[in-house]
């Protein structure tokens, strides 16, 4: 009835009753019932906070009364908003910063790990196997692993440190430009980054089914033709969303622009963002991360323009796939061990750089007879790091790593199943608004920095309020906030992992009378499967060390490993906490290895 | 129907939104003591504030608080875990939780809680004591307790408005095994071009503890001003507010070092390979490490004859959560934190050099094992020239100082 009587009023509302009318009927369907429990969820973890967030950046805070004196807490003032956006120095110059280190980023990293998921995915190269584990292995670590390394390595005394690696080795000073500031920022970033891309892509190449490619071949394309034409389109989606994903995390980090950053006077906003919470500036904070939403709400738009004109990239069609791998021929070896050796250097060092630290006695002595298992299994004394024992006989730290997991499992499935009901319905109701709104949503925790999310969480579930339970102090609540944070991450794979599963398969199930249950259950998940999975590994690894999200939500029975950290840090036990987090990246290592070997045994039997 | 459900989905929305907005505080009716009525209740019925006695029985303490079987306490600092150990072992039957977190999201946490009315902490530690006036103490979120038997071991200034157990220091360090005698003894020397890159101070906008002593510069400018005028021997003169303002910038245009905490300082300057001596601005709590070879084997020292001042001393307060779940029992751990007037006890993680106990009867020195000069040198404090915090003018100017540090970085 309504929508006749808008259909009546004038032209434009004729467009718009029957675009309307368009989203209502697809609403109706299946798709519009997996979008609607979509929108639900999005709306309780992440529009909710959202919205508790732009409150909170425009009224008056405790803190602000001393710039506000005549103002009472709670007031609404445009006081933040305004002191963010007419500022060069606090917004506008790490804005631009920001640009360059995340674009200069990005592009490496694409570059990186297209090439590495290509060789991987689509090549006979050897050693795959162990050049694809060290593919994911950076992901596992701490960002700041990776930058500690570097500063060990080419530190000297001209950039006023001590003498590093290679200067003690080879007399060799790196200039200033290449120790502190954007270049190691990108490329520490690169490194630590692009599995994401790498992850991301494989999957959607592992999904190219090369019959279409030999046709073209037999048809007479060309190699260079048939990338442009078939390879490129297919994996375009997951090439961009992952790149969007990588842009914004290397935005987002705090650890590397803050050790290699700040010594050559180079600020991003992660800093910045960072600094502003520190010194009782949140709403500030709140104001950088709404305008980092409204930024990447564009880029979603611009990259939903590009990919959503395009018909379809449906690859899994009805019948099976099989792929084609390329040759390289007499240098195969030669290339696969260059790819090793290259990937070993860049990778595994610095991790043993960071478990051997954990076996020195004294910290800085590299000698062999420094080593020692005391950090590991010692019993406390006294004397060293304020009598803290040995990380693998303190009952807190396996209490912190059954959390660890809980945490980490629960939010690592959730995630993967809601990123299926997410791609799902982004890519079967393409090109429309919901679509757009779901993708859009989905993507705005990335952009929110971690402390500042785990602050909206604990005021919003720290009171009981209707339809939201008061989670405070529940172990709930930590995976719940796990969960949204890392929503972006299910949505970029499982909305590419749709992308490339035809819409004829479900139909002709449908045709048969098969539910929606069932549809899922046989056709959508296996086809989408290695996307899922990448996701929840994703979400899986990124979880277990994790920290700052957690840091205000956390209470006494639900601590999680990470937070140990913190303690060693404080009391200055380097090698303490170097054993702690070698501990986690195997903790991560060992879960993901779990998850990935019942999958795929489950796979065999189903 | 698909109308409605899309209603139903909106009033599901503003019903769910709407208390998250409602404004915080109702208007409440005043006590005779200037608190809210249901404050002063509470203040009275577990014998806070004005209602605080004058005698306790710790014997009697200890029961009740055993009634209540646990304590929890939000710490700056992760010594708290060994205070909390040696609680457990002097009050057997009472649980410690010692959350420890870094200072700025003890008082994020705790505020947020308090603000929603979550009734978790017992007990507050950290820094950054005007910030935890103006956020919890003004807002009767905390309270201070001074245990009776302390009330002589402790001034009146001590007491109020938040209770003063420790202190901690940011001071200046060299390398005294590279240089005879102390480096420099103005502190607008460190402005001049010998200096350049050889000054590590931790990001002020990182690192609150180098922030507050920055602050400090243009709280105490006058000082600054003089000091200025007898290194330089000409009249001040400047485009910024003040000569703590104008101190910062010159420091800043002299390329010092930046690192992102004062923590990585001592490994710097403190090895005995370095071709020439830096200074940097640390903590006082990093003196524990000097000489320590478990530490790497680091010598510093703390500059003693700088003028204006060394550097400065801030408060570390800890007070009782407002309606606190066990209040008996965080009044016993409170206590416990003070320790013996031998600095042992509860206090003993904290009877450091480059740490001083609020309470003013112990009399000996810390001691430390590889550097016992460092400990004489830093002890008594009333000896040392540095400023005390002036921790509510700090505050009130941290928006100011830092814009305009985050504008010359």
């Amino acid at each position: 009835m309504n929508t006749h009587s808008i259909s009546t009023s004038q032209g434009s509302g004729t467009k718009l009753s029957w675009k309307l009318k368009r989203s209502l009927r697809r609403l109706g369907s299946t798709e519009g019932l997996v979008a609607l429990f979509v929108i639900i969820i999005l709306i309780y973890f992440i529009v909710l906070p959202l919205i508790f967030i732009v409150y909170e950046s425009l009224s008056v805070t405790v803190d602000d009364l001393r710039k506000l004196p005549h103002a009472s807490v709670g007031d609404l003032t445009l006081h933040h908003w305004i002191r963010t956006f007419t500022s060069w120095s606090r917004f506008f110059k790490p804005l631009l910063n920001t640009f360059i280190v995340g674009g200069g980023a990005t592009i490496a990293i694409t570059i990186m790990g297209l090439s590495l998921s290509w060789v991987v995915a689509l090549t006979d190269l050897r050693f795959k196997r162990v050049i694809g584990f060290l593919c994911v292995l950076p992901y596992l670590m701490p960002s700041w692993a990776f930058a500690m390394a570097w500063i060990e390595v080419f530190k000297h005394q001209g950039v006023g440190r001590s003498t590093g690696f290679l200067t003690y080795y080879t007399g060799i000073q790196a200039p200033d430009w290449f120790v502190f500031g954007p270049l190691p920022i990108i490329i520490v970033s690169t490194l630590h980054y692009f599995p994401f891309l790498y992850l991301m892509v494989k999957a959607s190449l592992e999904n190219i089914d090369s019959q279409l490619e030999e046709s073209a071949e037999l048809l007479g394309a060309s190699r260079f033709l048939i990338l442009k034409k078939i390879t490129m389109p297919i994996v375009a989606p997951a090439i961009l969303s992952a790149a969007v994903l990588a842009f914004s995390r290397v935005m987002g980090t705090f650890a590397t622009p803050a050790l290699l950053g700040a010594p050559a006077r180079f600020t991003v906003l992660s800093t910045q963002i960072y600094s502003l919470t520190r010194f009782g500036r949140m709403s500030e904070a709140f104001s950088i991360a709404l305008a980092l939403i409204a930024f990447s709400a564009i880029v979603i738009y611009i990259n939903n323009r590009f990919i959503g004109t395009r018909k379809s990239f449906a690859t899994i069609g009805g019948k099976g796939t099989k792929q084609n791998l390329f040759r390289f021929g007499k240098a195969r070896t030669p290339i696969s061990l260059v790819i090793l050796i290259l990937m070993f250097i860049l990778i595994i060092l610095p991790l043993l750089l960071l478990a051997y630290s954990s076996f020195m006695r004294v910290v800085g002595d590299w000698n062999l007879s420094n080593f020692s298992l005391h950090w590991w299994i010692g019993a406390g004394d006294p004397k060293l790091a304020e009598g803290e024992s040995g990380i693998l006989v303190n009952p807190a730290i396996w209490r912190g790593a059954f959390n660890t997991i809980r945490v980490a499992l629960v939010a690592g499935l959730m995630c993967g199943v809601f990123g299926l009901f997410i791609g799902y319905s982004v890519v079967r109701l393409r090109g429309t608004k919901v679509a757009y709104i779901i993708d859009s949503i989905g993507f705005i925790p990335i952009v929110i920095p971690s402390i500042a999310f785990g602050a909206v969480y604990l005021s919003l579930y720290a009171i009981p309020r209707p339809f939201l339970p008061m989670l405070y102090g529940t172990f709930m609540l930590l995976v719940f906030a796990a969960f949204a944070k890392r929503i972006p991450y299910t949505t970029r794979t499982g909305v590419s992992a749709m992308h490339q599963i035809g819409v004829e398969l479900e139909e002709a199930a449908k045709l048969m009378g098969a539910g929606l249950v069932l549809r899922f259950r046989k056709i959508i998940y296996p086809l989408a499967r290695p996307g899922v999975i990448a996701g929840i590994l994703l979400v899986i690894t990124t979880t277990v060390r994790e920290l700052s999200l957690f840091i205000l939500l956390m209470t006494p029975g639900n601590r999680v490993l990470t937070v140990q950290s913190l303690t060693y840090s404080e009391i200055g036990a380097q090698q303490l906490s170097n054993a702690l987090m070698t501990f986690i990246i195997l903790l991560s290592l060992v879960l993901a290895g779990t998850v990935k070997t019942l999958e795929s045994k489950s796979k065999r039997k189903g | 129907m698909r109308r409605l459900s899309l209603l139903f989905i909106i009033a599901v929305m503003v019903v769910a939104i709407g208390p998250v907005f409602g404004g915080g505080q109702s208007e409440s009716e005043m006590g005779e003591h200037g608190y809210p009525v249901e404050v002063e209740q509470w203040l009275k019925e577990v014998k806070l504030g004005p209602w605080a006695e004058s005698e306790i029985d710790y014997d009697e303490l200890y029961e009740a608080a055993l009634e209540e079987g646990s304590v929890t306490i939000y710490a700056g600092t992760s010594r708290m875990g060994r205070v909390g150990e040696s609680f457990e072992a002097k009050y057997p039957g009472i649980k410690v939780e010692a959350d420890m977190m870094s200072t700025s999201e003890v008082i994020e946490k705790y505020a947020r809680e308090a603000e929603a009315g979550m009734r978790r902490a017992d007990l507050v530690q950290a820094s950054q004591a005007g910030r935890q006036k103006a956020l919890l103490y003004d807002r009767n979120h905390l309270f201070p307790w001074t245990p009776p038997d302390l009330a002589n071991a402790l001034s009146e200034e001590q007491k109020e408005p938040f209770l003063h157990w420790r202190y901690g220091s940011r001071q200046w360090i060299y390398n005294d095994n590279l240089t005879d005698g102390e480096p420099f003894t103005n502190i607008w020397e460190l402005t001049e071009p010998k200096w350049a890159e050889r000054v590590i101070v931790g990001d002020p906008r990182q690192d609150g503890g180098t922030l507050d002593y920055f602050i400090l510069m243009t709280v105490n400018h006058e000082d600054m001003q003089e000091a200025y005028e007898a290194y330089f021997g000409k009249p001040f003169s400047s485009d910024t507010p003040n000569a703590g303002y104008e101190w910062i910038k010159q420091l800043f245009e002299n390329d010092p070092t930046f690192v992102k905490s004062e923590r990585d300082i001592p490994a710097i300057l403190g090895k005995s390979d370095r071709d020439e001596t830096m200074v940097g601005l640390i903590a006082g709590s990093r003196f524990r490490d000097v000489g320590d070879p478990n530490e790497g084997d680091l010598r510093f020292f703390p500059t003693l004859n700088t003028k204006p001042s060394i550097g400065c001393i801030s408060i570390y307060p800890v007070g009782i959560a407002y309606e606190s779940p066990h209040p008996n029992a965080a009044k016993l751990f409170l206590r416990h934190l003070f320790g013996d007037d031998q600095g042992g006890g509860g206090y003993e993680p904290f009877f450091v050099p480059g740490n001083w106990p609020g309470r003013n009867d112990i009399e000996s020195a810390p001691e430390i094992e590889y550097a016992p000069d460092v400990a004489d040198a830093l002890w008594p404090l009333e000896e040392l020239n540095f400023w005390l915090m002036d921790e509510e003018e700090v505050y009130a100017r941290q928006s100011d100082v830092l814009d305009f540090i985050t504008e010359i970085f």
